[in-house]
């Protein structure tokens, strides 16, 4: 399969040859979709290979190993269930990237947005379990979850706009200040007076996100799964969505054509923000089942990952949230069945997205040489 | 030429990064998964024990909490039972993990930590054939959820008669995780100990707010040296021990290993470590599972039971004078023969 990535390039020289009439610049850029998702293919590919040598060294067969990740994240409905769960919170936050980021909007602030989101969220549950019917705090901890994390990074917003302060060292800041507000709220004011840990009361159950039938999927999940495509639609068949992809291809040309770039960024900023939110109260509900220092998956980070890997594109997002799910989830039988160091999960997921970026990097250049 | 160039930096620059990532990788598990499998297979002709699979929030071999659990479930490996374990593994994870235990047929699943308690009691009441333990100390249990105790204050008790000696400011302290029971009972019994040798003793302590943060505990050692005149540190959670160690290090003082004997850490600075044989509490949770007597008791093994002790870095041993180890092991006899019941101030 890697071999794809240096025999096509050369098929894209050859199609300026025929310049001329009309059909080759189409031929052209379909050829320019298709090498990146060949190059990228190719990098996970060499990442997994790169994967396989560490696990050889580690003392264990790779091949085995690989099935058993495999087997450990699809193998049985359990399996299965499992990574669709962790495939969701990449998911949203991969998806909420990929809009501020196809702006060229740097919000690596999801941490804190998710934070903010999970403690809106969670205090409108906590404050309203016992005296409000589910039907009514469910969908209030969601709207509360998209709110919070949407407020947080307004601040963001407010600072690059007002005082041009470089939104990638204010939304990383924000993550800190966040993290250190829910360490407050639940030592102090939200802390469970039967407890002696630093956490709050736990959610009831019946205002936790309601599930699908018999199984554990929630339906944050089918939340996710339904915005891939509502996002694909903002991004390229509203004029909304035109004026994002223009601000991220050039400001400037942006702002000469007329485009308020000003509320482009704001929008980028904000919704990113509000789908870190709502992951963020969509964990806490589903999973955590209340407010504790523990409640980071790290996914402001890892969203970045994945929204990189997707290459910015919600097709491309959900494959590469359910493969990081797959190999966070299979690691975990991996680890088990050979005794191989659950770090190694992470080394291999970090190899692909490098290998992925290198790839993307090494073509563009190739196409740009030639 | 120039993109040729930097395309080959790029590729030799992934080659260095894959060798790293290699010899970080390298010194992993050796294949003891096929020893137990094969421990199991002799056993399994015999009535074969309880299985057992064991939840670890930290590396195995991490000298300290972790590894004092994964030496108790090896014990269990070689007297033939089914083993697993899986480290490192979060609190947002653990439930998860459990659950693939559970469903892999395990007798036993054994959660060794608190953070883990709504995922234990959540996951236990899915599956009530299978029988759970976890590292509470607060005596919640469930029909098939034990809980187990973990009486650091008594060794800290013996490490504070070693303090009472050694500690030439009388000022001693104590690094906590979190201000919890567990740590605060450990922080007063070494003082009370220390009293015993030397009435004027002092204790410092910091609650460090995180069991991991090394570096946020050595700075909060450091300052109880500079403020309290601290030489002699006890540390309650492995982050907070670690600092302390690095702490004492600098300051020229003395620290103590935490569940695990941590002097190879640190030879000139770690005196004494507490000790922790979990193998106790496992074997007890495997015979009442035998047996089908199981029925989510609190266990309670300290320092009379043989579960925890102290011991003395034989680096050291030459400062330690006889009256201190003397009067260490009459205290010690004393615990062990019910005469001494070290006070317990939890908070």
């Amino acid at each position: 399969m890697s071999d794809s990535v240096p025999s096509s390039p050369v098929t894209v020289r050859s199609e300026p040859a025929t310049a001329g009439d009309f059909s080759p610049d189409w031929r052209t850029a379909r050829l320019r979709q298709v090498i990146p998702l060949l190059a990228a293919l190719a990098g996970v590919v060499v990442g997994l290979l790169a994967g396989a040598i560490l696990i050889f060294l580690s003392g264990a067969d790779p091949a085995a190993a690989y099935l058993a990740m495999f087997q450990g994240a699809f193998g049985s409905q359990r399996a299965l269930t499992e990574t669709l769960l962790k495939t969701a919170p990449l998911l949203l936050m991969g998806l909420g990237l990929t809009v501020a980021f196809r702006a060229q909007v740097w919000n690596i602030g999801g941490e804190g947005q998710y934070l903010m989101g999970a403690l809106v969220g969670a205090g409108i549950g906590l404050s309203l379990q016992a005296i409000a019917p589910p039907a009514l705090v469910i969908p209030l901890m969601l709207m509360g979850g998209l709110v919070g994390g949407a407020l947080w990074a307004a601040v963001a917003a407010f600072l690059k706009l007002r005082f041009q302060i470089n939104e990638i060292i204010s939304t990383l800041m924000l993550n800190y200040i966040a993290e250190y507000w829910l360490l407050y709220l639940v030592r102090v004011p939200l802390k469970d007076p039967d407890s002696f840990l630093p956490q709050s009361i736990q959610l009831v159950r019946s205002v936790r996100l309601p599930t699908l039938g018999d199984t554990r999927i929630h339906i944050g999940f089918l939340i996710a799964l339904g915005l891939a495509p509502l996002v694909y639609l903002l991004l390229w068949k509203t004029p909304l969505g035109f004026r994002i992809r223009a601000i991220g291809a050039s400001q400037t040309v942006a702002r000469y054509a007329g485009m308020n770039v000003s509320r482009g960024i704001v929008f980028a900023l904000l919704f990113s923000g509000a789908l870190a939110g709502l992951t963020g109260i969509m964990e806490v509900s589903a999973l955590h089942t209340r407010l504790k220092a523990g409640i980071l998956g790290g996914y402001g980070f890892s969203g970045i990952l994945v929204a990189l890997l997707g290459r910015l594109h919600p097709a491309g997002v959900l494959m590469a949230s359910l493969f990081f799910a797959a190999l966070t989830i299979g690691a975990q039988t991996m680890h088990s069945l050979y005794g191989l160091p659950m770090a190694l999960a992470q080394v291999i997921q970090g190899l692909v997205v490098l290998f992925v970026l290198a790839a993307d990097a090494l073509t563009r250049r190739w196409i740009g040489t030639r | 030429m120039h993109t040729r160039i930097s395309q080959r930096l790029i590729l030799v620059l992934l080659t260095i990064l894959l060798v790293g990532c290699a010899q970080v990788a390298t010194p992993a598990t050796p294949p003891a998964v096929e020893e137990q499998a094969a421990a199991q297979a002799d056993a399994q002709e015999v009535e074969s024990p309880p299985s057992i699979a064991l939840v670890l929030i930290g590396p195995k071999d991490d000298n300290s909490w972790a590894e004092a659990a994964y030496n108790a479930l090896q014990v269990q490996a070689e007297r033939g039972a089914r083993t697993a374990y899986s480290e490192s593994v979060a609190d947002a994870d653990v439930a998860r993990v459990m659950r693939g235990y559970a469903e892999d047929g395990f007798d036993i699943i054994i959660a060794h930590s608190f953070s883990y308690q709504d995922a234990v009691f959540e996951v236990a009441e899915e599956y009530p054939n299978v029988n759970f333990a976890w590292a509470g100390g607060i005596n919640r249990t469930a029909p098939n959820v034990a809980d187990y105790d973990q009486p650091f204050y008594e060794p800290s008790y013996l490490v504070g008669i070693l303090a009472g000696h050694l500690s030439q400011t009388g000022s001693l302290g104590a690094l906590y995780g979190f201000n919890i029971p567990v740590c605060h009972a450990m922080g007063e019994a070494m003082l009370a100990g220390a009293k015993t040798v030397n009435p004027d003793a002092t204790l410092t302590t910091t609650a460090v707010g995180s069991w991991g943060d090394v570096s946020a505990a050595k700075e909060a050692a450091l300052a109880q040296v500079d403020t309290a005149g601290v030489d002699f540190f006890l540390g309650c959670g492995e982050g907070p021990t670690l600092g302390s160690i690095e702490a004492a290090r600098e300051a020229g003082a003395y620290a103590t290993g935490y569940v695990g004997d941590m002097s190879r850490l640190a030879p000139d600075v770690v005196l004494s470590s507490i000790v922790w044989n979990m193998t106790p509490i496992f074997q007890a949770i495997s015979d009442a599972t035998a047996a089908g007597a199981f029925d989510g008791p609190f266990y309670r093994f300290g320092v009379a039971e043989g579960a925890l002790d102290v011991v003395i870095n034989p680096n050291l041993a030459d400062r330690v004078p006889a009256e201190a180890i003397e009067a260490l092991e009459a205290a010690r006899q004393a615990i062990v023969a019910g005469d001494l019941e070290v006070p317990f101030i939890p908070e």
